[in-house]
């Protein structure tokens, strides 16, 4: 059994990409420090939560299927320390809680939540939409983010995974207070560091030790998109939902034109939240801190973190015209046609190899031996003799008897 | 919260379980006696609001409403939200009138006590129909609709007719475009798809093709093609009792008892199911459950067609009309057989029950469901 796990429940766009994937990359690392991160692939995690709060996510519920249960085992098999990471488990019922929390039964279960400023989360997290093929407008997104009843499922999953208070009241309603752990994502501007200090600090790691070094893969990281990219691939969203799979769109927009393309080299200007929405998040975000200062959690980094810096010049992505794009278009195009082109070279080579196992299955089929065998067998259609003779040979000799 | 508030909560579940119906706005605070006490996990409006609507008479209510309260809600929603009262949660999802709450929601509860449930039965294998050997038994072949081929070939096997063969007569069966595209979407359901209703006509229409399944002119062409255009028939008609009768006169039998009822409120529910099954019990056991139990979802529904979604009309019309005259030039220049008027291909524009597939009509059936999987989960414990 472990003795302590460390829950990592979120929230998104607060660097737990980044985390997670220097968490897999040190695994071994990891483990001769007495401390499991587990899971077999790199998704692990991710499934287990799809799992564990039986959760769709675009047809991988196969996958999913007893993930968090073979997460969970490895965790109680683990004599020490173990880690679990997702940002998704954030929207957790507190059904989904306890029997994640009884399924480890571990001697202490630790709760890290990570959370930004919401003027910082609403561009990203509509962003992130963008980025799974939603279609609604930037404009579209705000009002229903400030619609109190929460009717669209957009906003229910945004509040769900974004408000704090309510995040760590279903995740800490069963820990003792010492054991839920806040950890603030300092304010723009400060150094890359700061933070991973304070994430290393809550799942007890060294820093330094997993930053510096050896490895030859980049942690993951979830790039943003400008202004002008973002618009343009909502607009694109809107041109291919009707025909694009998911798995398609995955492949091509999501990986192929937005993370390995666009948000490699952002042009445009950076998304922020218009000035009425500013006002309005800083009092929201004003009422979380009193409460969050009230309740006595273990706090990494400052409250005062969580209240919006001033406002940053607001470019509306939904008014922007044809010629704002067009740069982040042509980028767009330039990376599609490219990738079309790695994907033809792709079929070219397997048609060649296709061709080349044929040739192999022609030579082995060229004997003199299995050339009266196919005809026989051909005979058999059009006469009862030869079909009974077949009939009799299979009985004897079996289906799959081989060719001389 | 305050323990105010979940004491009011859990007195709510408490009458609840003892069968009351009475709903959270008519709870007189000042009659409760004292507090029902308790710990744990304080259920959700949704749960609480699903416990006050399961059908009646069901044995051992409690121990039914218990899991209902101790089953969370799947998938994407609002994150247990909770029931309007001054002390109630300051943060989190806001508080609803239960009764109030959307039916999605109430279905989201639905769907995972079903999965429950469904995993408690143990079904019966189907038994294995032993037929005589017979020589020269007439041969078939079934394809199109899939319900209503499921049903012609289950009725030509039960009179002694042989599926397959080398001499086979092709039988490709159907009626209406909207007819045939809610079988195959009943069928599509069934072998594991979470496609809504919507998803399929707009797949179609954005493809502009018929599913390849049910394309009954498509269908016969190949056939045709390969086998010969006398071996080859489409059989029409309204209803598959109507092309039970057409298919017994073409294979000179007195009769052919053929029945299929629509199916779309069972679909739908499946629907929902499908994804919660494949991540509780794998795709196999989902199979065989959905294999067996299908009865038990589709049984007892008696409602009506599902009406083409209203922006797919037009184009339903259009495809049902060149499907209509594929199959009238295939008759007339002899690729095969047209048994019907395959004018009756062409799907009424209006056509359909509206409102079968509301969230709450689904989720009336839902909770009848559940009451019936219970009984089927009880006497399999007691047997």
């Amino acid at each position: 059994m472990a003795r302590t796990v460390l829950l990592h429940v979120g929230a998104p766009k607060t660097g737990t990409s980044f985390v997670q994937s220097l968490l897999q990359t040190h695994r071994e690392r990891l483990a001769e420090q007495g401390i499991c991160y587990p899971g077999d692939r790199f998704d692990a995690h991710f499934l287990a939560a799809l799992d564990l709060m039986q959760l769709p996510w675009g047809g991988l519920e196969k996958q999913a299927h007893g993930a968090w249960e073979r997460l969970a085992a490895e965790v109680r098999a683990w004599p020490g320390t173990a880690i679990i990471s997702h940002e998704i488990l954030a929207t957790a019922s507190r059904g989904q809680v306890a029997r994640a929390i009884e399924s480890l039964a571990a001697d202490e279960v630790h709760v890290i939540y990570s959370a930004r400023d919401l003027a910082r989360q609403i561009p990203a997290e509509w962003q992130e939409n963008v980025k799974h093929r939603r279609q609604m407008t930037y404009g579209e997104f705000l009002a229903v983010l400030r619609d109190p009843a929460r009717s669209d499922p957009v906003a229910r999953w945004f509040w769900g995974v974004q408000e704090v208070p309510d995040v760590l009241d279903r995740w800490g309603a069963l820990l003792p207070k010492e054991r839920v752990h806040l950890v603030t994502v300092p304010p723009a501007g400060s150094p890359p560091s700061v933070l991973w200090e304070r994430m290393a600090s809550a799942l007890r790691l060294d820093p330094g030790a997993f930053t510096d070094e050896e490895s030859q893969e980049e942690p993951r990281t979830n790039a943003s998109l400008g202004v002008a990219e973002a618009a343009m691939v909502r607009r694109l969203n809107v041109a291919i939902a009707e025909t694009v799979e998911n798995h398609h769109y995955r492949a091509l927009v999501r990986e192929a034109l937005v993370h390995q393309s666009l948000s490699r080299e952002v042009t445009s200007a950076r998304l922020s939240v218009p000035p009425e929405v500013h006002a309005w998040a800083e009092q929201l975000s004003r009422s979380w801190v009193a409460e969050l200062a009230l309740r006595g959690y273990d706090v990494i980094g400052d409250l005062d973190d969580l209240l919006p810096a001033a406002p940053l010049p607001f470019v509306d992505p939904d008014t922007l015209g044809d010629a704002e794009m067009a740069e982040a278009t042509m980028r767009g195009l330039a990376a599609m046609t490219l990738e079309g082109v790695r994907l033809r070279n792709r079929e070219l080579e397997l048609i060649a190899e296709i061709e080349e196992l044929h040739a192999e299955i022609n030579r082995a089929h060229s004997t003199p031996v299995y050339r009266i065998k196919q005809k026989l067998v051909a005979k058999a259609s059009n006469s009862k003799a030869a079909a009974f003779g077949l009939r009799l040979y299979r009985r004897v000799f079996g289906r799959n008897s081989r060719s001389a | 919260m305050s323990e105010a508030y979940a004491d009011r909560v859990r007195s709510w579940a408490a009458l609840l379980r003892s069968g009351s119906t009475r709903r959270w706005s008519e709870m007189d605070w000042s009659e409760t006696g004292e507090s029902v006490g308790g710990s744990g996990v304080l259920p959700s409006a949704a749960q609480l609001e699903v416990v006050r609507r399961l059908p009646r008479g069901l044995p051992d209510f409690e121990r039914l409403a218990d899991l209902v309260l101790a089953t969370p809600g799947a998938g994407r929603g609002l994150v247990d939200p909770p029931v309007p009262d001054a002390e109630g949660p300051a943060f989190g999802s806001p508080a609803t009138a239960p009764e109030d709450l959307p039916a999605e929601e109430l279905l989201r509860v639905c769907a995972p006590v079903l999965v429950a449930l469904l995993g408690m039965i143990e079904p019966a294998a189907a038994l294995p129909v032993r037929r005589g050997w017979r020589p020269r038994r007439r041969q078939f072949v079934v394809l199109g609709a899939p319900a209503t081929a499921e049903a012609v070939r289950e009725a030509l096997r039960a009179r002694g007719l042989r599926e397959g063969g080398r001499r086979a007569t092709y039988l490709v069966v159907g009626g209406p475009l909207d007819e045939l595209m809610a079988q195959r979407w009943s069928a599509r359901v069934r072998a594991g798809s979470a496609t809504r209703w919507s998803r399929m006509w707009r797949t179609a229409e954005s493809g502009d093709r018929v599913p390849p399944g049910i394309d009954l002119p498509g269908l016969a062409g190949r056939l045709a093609r390969q086998f010969g255009a006398d071996r080859v028939h489409v059989m029409l008609g309204e209803d598959a009792a109507a092309v039970g009768e057409r298919v017994a006169r073409l294979l000179g039998l007195s009769s052919l008892q053929v029945e299929s009822h629509p199916d779309p409120l069972a679909t739908d529910l499946l629907r929902r199911l499908n994804p919660l099954l494949v991540m509780a019990v794998g795709e196999e056991r989902r199979r065989v459950l959905v294999d067996r139990l299908w009865p038990l979802l589709a049984g007892e529904e008696g409602s009506g067609r599902p009406p083409v979604p209203r922006d797919r009309r037009a184009w339903a019309v259009a495809a049902g009309t060149r499907m209509a005259e594929r199959l009238r030039a295939a008759d007339q220049s002899g690729d095969y057989a047209v048994h019907g008027d395959p004018a009756g291909v062409v799907p009424p524009e209006a056509g359909g029950h509206r409102g079968v597939l509301k969230p709450a009509a689904v989720l009336d059936f839902a909770l009848d469901v559940v009451g019936r999987a219970w009984i089927m989960a009880e006497e399999g414990s007691h047997s």
